[in-house]
Order: C-alpha cells, then sequence, then structure tokens
C-alpha cells in the first residue's frame, strides 16, 4: 500500500507540474514569434518565472514524502505503526479503492491519497452526498464518501459507492458502537462551536462502552 | 538590570478606529460619480455589448462597498451616543471573538482525500437582533475590539478603551446601566465581567445570551454551568419543543428561556417591559461625566 501510494502520489504531482512545464516552454517561445521584441522577451520572462514558481513548489511537495509515511508519523513511531497495520490486515492483499476497516484500524487508498486513523481517534463519521456542478451551475453527477472526523480536527473523506459507504457505516458501529454517527445540524454546530465537549462527549461514550464491554 | 515584563503583557494604549463625517460625506456623493463616469468611458472605450451588464454590476458592488466604510466611518462611537441620549446605557458584554461568529454550512476542519464541498457562512451573532430589539430601554454600547480599523455598522455603539482602565470603566458602565446583555464564556475578561454582573447589578436587568439549546446543547450546558457557578442561578434546561437563545429573570427572580426565533424584538419585549417598569439604576442618570477613563 505504501509503496504503490508513494507512486501514485509522486506520479500525480509530476503531471501536474508537467501541464505548467508546457505552458512555460510554449511561454519561451514567444520571442522567436515576435522576432525578440521587447514585449515578447518580457512575456517569456513571465512564463519562466511561473515556471520556475511551479517547478520549486512541485519539488517542495514532493520532498514532504510519502503521504502514506506522514500519516504513519503522526500516530507513532512508523516502523512500529507500519507493523501493526501489517499484521493487522495480513490476510488482506491492497487493492486501491477498498476500506480496511478492523477494531484498530481504518485504511484506504486511492490514487495518490492514502488515509489512516487509528479507530480510538475518530470522533464522528456520517454519509457526505456531494453534488458535481459544471461552473457551479449545472448538475452532472453525484457522489458519496464516508467522512471520519477524528480529534485532531482533521476529515477522512472517502469516496466510495452509497452501498459501501452504508456497509462502512454499520461496520463502525459495531466496531465502535461509542462513534457518533449521522450527520444533523446539532452535531454540525457542536463540532464546529463545542468541539471540546463533544470530543469528551465521545471519550465519555468510549469509557462506558468498554465498561459495559468488561462487565458482560 | 530590572527584568522587563513579557510584550504582552504590558498595558496597551485605546486605539480607536478611522471615524470622519466629512471624508463619509464626500465618499457617498463622490463615489456613485465616479462610477458613473467610470462606466461611460468604458463604454466608450469598448463596444462589447456584455460591458452594458457587466460594468453597471462591477461598479455597483464598488459602489455599495464604499457605502459600507463610508457608514463605518460616520457611525457614533458609545462615548457619544452615550452624551445624545441621556437615558442609562444598555451595556453589552460579550468576548471579542463573538462579533465575528459565522455559521458555516458544513463542518469545519482539514479533509484529505474526496471532494470538499463549498461552505458558505453566514454571521451568527445576535447584536443586531438585540439591538433593534432593546431602543426602547437607551443606548446600546459595548467595548470595541482592539486594533479594530472600522467600527462595526449597527448593534451596540463602541467604545474602545486601553488595557490599563478597560475594568474600572466597564464597572462603572454596568453600576449605571439600566440593563445589561451578558453573553457569557469562559474566556477570563468574560468570567470577570459575569462576576461583576453578579455583584453589582439586580438580576431582573440582566439578559443571559446563550448558545442555542437546540443546535449546540453542549454549549449551552458548558454556559449552564458557568452561570451556575459564578452567579450562583441555576439555569432550567430549555423544554425539548422550544430552542432557548437566552434568559432574563422575572420579579421572583427564575430564570425565563426565551428564544429570538422568528422576532427577538417580539421575544425581548417581555424583558424590555420589565426593565421599563423597574425605573432607572439607583445610580443616576448621568452617565458619561463621571465614568473613568474619559
Amino acid at each position: 500500500m505504501r509503496k504503490k501510494i508513494g507512486r501514485a502520489n509522486l506520479r500525480s504531482k509530476l503531471y501536474s507540474s508537467f501541464f505548467w512545464l508546457i505552458i512555460a516552454a510554449l511561454g519561451c517561445l514567444i520571442p522567436f514569434a515576435t522576432e525578440w521584441s521587447a514585449a515578447g522577451i518580457i512575456w517569456a520572462t513571465l512564463f519562466l518565472g511561473l515556471a520556475v514558481l511551479f517547478g520549486w513548489s512541485t519539488i517542495k511537495e514532493i520532498r514532504t514524502g510519502n503521504p502514506v509515511d506522514l500519516q504513519l508519523q503522526a500516530i507513532g513511531d512508523m516502523v512500529e505503526v507500519a507493523n501493526q497495520i501489517e499484521t493487522a490486515f495480513s490476510n488482506q492483499a491492497y487493492r486501491p479503492n477498498h476500506l480496511y476497516l478492523n477494531h484498530r484500524w481504518l485504511c484506504f487508498g486511492r490514487g495518490g491519497v492514502g488515509i489512516i486513523r487509528p479507530i480510538d481517534s475518530l470522533i464522528w463519521t456520517y454519509m457526505e452526498t456531494v453534488r458535481h456542478r459544471i461552473q457551479g451551475i449545472i448538475p452532472y453527477r453525484t457522489t458519496n464518501q464516508l467522512i471520519a472526523w477524528d480529534r485532531t480536527g482533521r476529515a477522512a473523506a472517502i469516496v466510495l459507492t452509497k452501498m459501501e459507504v452504508e456497509s462502512a457505516l454499520e461496520g463502525l458501529q459495531v466496531i465502535a458502537p461509542w462513534l457518533l454517527a449521522g450527520y444533523s445540524q446539532t452535531l454540525k454546530e457542536s463540532w464546529n462551536n463545542d468541539r471540546e465537549e463533544l470530543i469528551a462527549l465521545v471519550d465519555q461514550r468510549r469509557k462506558q462502552s468498554a465498561s459495559e464491554i468488561r462487565s458482560e | 538590570m530590572p527584568e522587563q515584563p513579557p510584550l504582552a503583557l504590558l498595558p496597551r494604549p485605546a486605539k480607536t478606529p478611522m471615524r470622519s463625517r466629512a471624508v463619509a460625506l464626500a465618499i457617498k456623493i463622490i463615489s456613485p460619480i465616479l462610477a458613473i463616469y467610470i462606466l461611460i468611458k468604458l463604454l466608450e472605450i469598448t463596444d462589447d455589448w456584455r460591458m452594458w451588464f457587466v460594468g453597471p454590476v462591477v461598479l455597483g458592488v464598488g459602489v455599495l462597498m464604499l457605502y459600507g466604510v463610508a457608514n463605518s466611518l460616520s457611525s457614533r462611537d458609545a462615548w457619544e451616543t452615550m452624551q445624545n441620549d441621556s437615558r442609562p446605557p444598555i451595556v453589552y458584554l460579550r468576548p471579542f471573538r463573538h462579533d465575528s461568529d459565522q455559521k458555516a454550512s458544513a463542518p469545519e476542519g482539514v479533509r484529505e482525500g474526496g471532494v470538499t464541498p463549498d461552505v458558505s457562512h453566514a454571521s451568527s451573532s445576535k447584536e443586531n437582533e438585540i439591538s433593534k430589539a432593546l431602543t426602547r430601554l437607551g443606548p446600546f454600547v459595548g467595548v470595541g475590539r482592539p486594533g479594530e480599523w472600522l467600527a462595526p455598522v449597527g448593534g451596540a455603539s463602541r467604545l474602545y478603551l486601553s488595557d490599563d482602565n478597560w475594568k474600572q470603566v466597564v464597572e462603572s458602565l454596568v453600576r449605571r446601566a439600566a440593563a445589561v446583555i451578558l453573553q457569557p464564556e469562559s474566556s477570563e475578561g468574560t468570567v470577570w465581567e459575569v462576576i461583576l454582573v453578579a455583584r453589582s447589578m439586580d438580576l431582573r436587568r440582566v439578559l443571559l445570551v446563550v448558545p442555542n439549546s437546540q443546535l449546540r446543547p453542549l454549549g449551552f450546558a458548558r454556559i449552564c454551568g458557568l452561570i451556575e457557578q459564578r452567579l450562583n442561578v441555576f439555569l432550567p434546561s430549555a423544554p425539548e419543543s422550544m430552542a432557548c437563545d437566552a434568559f432574563y429573570f422575572d420579579g421572583n427572580l427564575s430564570p425565563v428561556p426565551i428564544s429570538f426565533a422568528p422576532d427577538a424584538t417580539v421575544a425581548l419585549a417581555p424583558f424590555v417591559d420589565l426593565v421599563l417598569g423597574l425605573g432607572g439604576p439607583e445610580v443616576g442618570n448621568s452617565n458619561v461625566a463621571t465614568v473613568p477613563g474619559r
């Protein structure tokens, strides 16, 4: 998973910079087309400047490293966490666009995007339906995604089919019954304005759930 | 060499926002004339028929924005408002961050992967609604957020205070206020204000603005806890059918929940009547001359 996502991530960054490289190359031809007029040279300089800027930002992004590594590092010791995930899903081969769920981890990879979340860090999950519009006006398709907000205020947005999202939400409710599930205006407002209290509430639900399991 | 206090702890002199009636008037007169002149020139330069639509819209928006600036420049500060209105003031106490409260259309935070939907924001401050509802009572004043370039338009007239005397001035204002609109929070300054109100105000003159009990039950519970701790008043949980936005205290000092929806003026009418029935505060009506720091 790590290698595939890393490679896809690198590829997508190179492709996006490729577009700007072509623009810059075309810009460099302007002086030839304008017989080296002053205006042509100014335009070419401007294009080259933009190309350098985008090239520099691409290199900077690439150097930030593999997105999976960055997430593993945020959780703890990278090698140790990677081993734990490897062991947890040892019986399943990595497939892109597939959600991997167990009692400890939520993992997903698609193209250059890798999402790894410890289940314990999750606070609120729900299905989000996004209506895509041309120029923000004409609707042309709808997609569904599983949203999982964690205690650091980051959301994992995982694009799946409606059925997959529904079954993932059901799975999460079995694995972590203490999780806040489903979208409501009250949860949205509480998340935006009273996040500390909301996280404390989930922690309390988790403790309660753990004590119930122990007593059983 | 004596140890210097950290920069943040040094008293900060009051910095007032820009105010000039003459400049505001000039902007209001010149900006539409300038917009029409620019539009005529643009139509002379280009034959593009789209300019007939795009030009007036863009310039119209520009003129409206300049009118907004002009309104800020010509707004009265709290001292002036209190001098022009001899009634005891209505003092608005809230954390500054509530001035820019925005209600987002979606949960906020960093997203990884997937599609990020468009999020729109709308002001969620109740200040303007409260201000309109309390016009019968007296001039509505509040402390301005330090560092503002332009005073906000609408709502409470602002007074800008330095770090070293704000408590003294607020205390003096609260003591002579006809009513206090208190929006409690757990920040240090606001807790001090809650304690001040508990110590020096008749509770019947206090309107407690709380987070909406239906939309933000956790915020509502936090503020109820704070009020119980500091004011020694137990706020009842609002009935489920009613979204509670504020409390006032009736003749028996029992908290009465009210909802600003659909009309804050109607919702606040019993509170206004109650305060009017109480008459002026005991301190008297001369609210400007003896306020320290003026």
